[in-house]
């Protein structure tokens, strides 16, 4: 499993500029394999979001704080490449992962269970989330009987994302954070 | 575990940030997102190309087989049915002054909402907001928003989205408009409107926001309560309102031909300048052949 700081110390790992840039155009790619390739390996019309499989394993190795504004782009620029309302996913994104940056504490038991809970829920927020403000903002019906089967199968789809990108972030980023020890 | 909790204030700040830009984007700023989109087209376009292919296998599929079981005498009442659709569709009153621009569905995701697709045609084809869309005669929705190559359609379910409509058997119009459940209803009809289940519904063209006669669904259920001014009546829409794949955008017809303009002839020197129009030629001369020739003739049939 992958290696994070102690939380007690609330200290971030330092991030050299190089690092920054490399986590914005890898957000970038996946933003674009997510519009492009989302679609073509959908399961009766449902997609694993690669966007917050990535988000979560950001926020596991680098802390909330810092994936904020990450999290900020790279919903915004999902949202400016699509008829979404513009901020829907930066909102749902940010939401999700200062939630999940503040159950990191749990993530030092290496259980698969947790990585499959955290992801669940993630995703069963993201979704009201959006819901939500489509319900304020067009008065759309926030409830679907499609939820009911579709959340299941998007988070067991995510799990597979986060377990697929789990290894490549850290691999990128290996070498990169400076825990100050 | 102290509060807030690290990390808080950067959220809340960010979460404000994205209420404005949800807030700025419902009241139509970020006309430039158009732009970018239609950068972004090219891409979307080959992994939609990609997914297409992979329907058209399975339809083809699915249909070789369809046809192998079916034979030509299980078709026939099939075939009665849309012959007598069809029959019914040729008697209702309707005239089209627009052209039909077959669009493509290439989006109908729930995050767009759930009421709402994006089509493969955009202001570069002369789309634009608040044209009719059609699937076959059925009306469908019309169009919200405009992008250079692709469309955001809001479909009949919205909650945003009303109609002026009638009911050809009745007489009576009203206004259709789609509860928070994506139930079709129609309000504003008077008890006394003799309403049956499996009235047709068409489009009234009052307000002028929409064509006259194109039809909208039937009436599924009509319930005159008790007290109440206006009868409780609700639609069910086409089916192909629910997974549209092929749609047409009415764009309006060309317009007439503008009025020539006078043209001042300055080639004779010493007599006075000629002005011409088609309204009232000068004399034709021996020679002259712009003034023999026909008339401009009037484009697309229309005014005639």
């Amino acid at each position: 499993m992958i290696k994070v700081y102690s939380p007690s110390s609330d200290r971030a790992p330092a991030i050299s500029a190089r690092a920054w840039i490399v986590i914005y155009i890898l957000a970038l790619v996946i933003v674009l394999a997510q519009l492009t390739l989302g679609r073509l390996i959908s399961i009766w019309g449902v997609a694993p979001s690669f966007i917050l499989a990535f988000m979560i394993c950001l926020t596991f190795q680098l802390g909330a704080r810092s994936v904020l504004p990450v999290a900020f782009v790279t919903g915004f620029c999902a949202d400016l490449f699509t008829y979404n309302l513009l901020g829907s996913s930066a909102f749902a994104l940010c939401l999700v992962v200062w939630l999940v940056g503040l159950s990191r504490n749990i993530i030092y038991r290496k259980n698969l269970w947790l990585y499959l809970a955290i992801i669940a829920s993630s995703t069963l927020i993201n979704a009201l989330v959006i819901r939500l403000i489509y319900w304020i903002y067009l008065g759309e019906e926030i409830f679907s009987q499609n939820m009911l089967w579709k959340l299941p199968l998007e988070s067991l789809l995510n799990f597979l994302a986060l377990m697929l990108l789990l290894p490549l972030t850290k691999r990128i980023l290996k070498g990169r954070l400076n825990y100050g020890e | 575990m102290r509060f807030p909790p690290p990390g808080f204030v950067r959220l809340v700040i960010i979460l404000s940030l994205c209420v404005l830009l949800i807030t700025l984007d419902g009241l139509g700023f970020f006309k430039a997102r158009y732009v970018l989109n239609y950068l972004f087209t090219p891409l979307e376009r080959l992994a939609s190309a990609l997914h297409n292919i992979q329907d058209a296998q399975k339809q083809l599929a699915e249909l070789s087989a369809e046809s192998s079981s079916k034979d030509k005498s299980s078709m026939e009442p099939e075939l009665n049915q849309e012959n007598a659709l069809l029959r019914q569709l040729l008697g209702v009153p309707f005239s089209l002054p627009f052209t039909i621009l077959p669009a493509t569905v290439i989006d109908s995701s729930t995050q767009l909402g759930k009421h709402y697709i994006v089509i493969d045609q955009g202001s570069l084809s002369g789309a634009s907001p608040g044209q009719t869309v059609v699937s076959g005669k059925y009306f469908i929705g019309q169009i919200d928003e405009v992008g250079m190559a692709e469309s955001k359609v809001k479909l009949l379910g919205a909650n945003s989205l009303c109609v002026a409509v009638y009911l050809p058997r009745s007489g009576f119009p009203g206004i259709l408009r789609a509860r928070p459940d994506g139930v079709l209803e129609v309000y504003y009809l008077p008890p006394r409107a003799k309403i049956k289940v499996g009235d047709l519904v068409y489009t009234s063209g009052l307000g002028g926001s929409f064509p006259r006669g194109l039809l909208i669904g039937e009436v599924s259920r009509v319930e005159n309560i008790a007290g109440e001014l206006f009868l409780d009546c609700e639609i069910t829409p086409s089916p192909s309102l629910y997974s549209p794949t092929v749609v047409g955008v009415l764009l309006p017809a060309s317009p007439p031909l503008p009025p020539v303009p006078y043209i001042v002839d300055q080639t004779s020197e010493n007599s006075s300048p000629k002005v011409s129009s088609p309204e009232s030629p000068s004399t034709p001369e021996p020679g002259d052949a712009e003034n023999t020739s026909a008339p401009p003739k009037a484009i697309n049939g229309f005014g005639e």
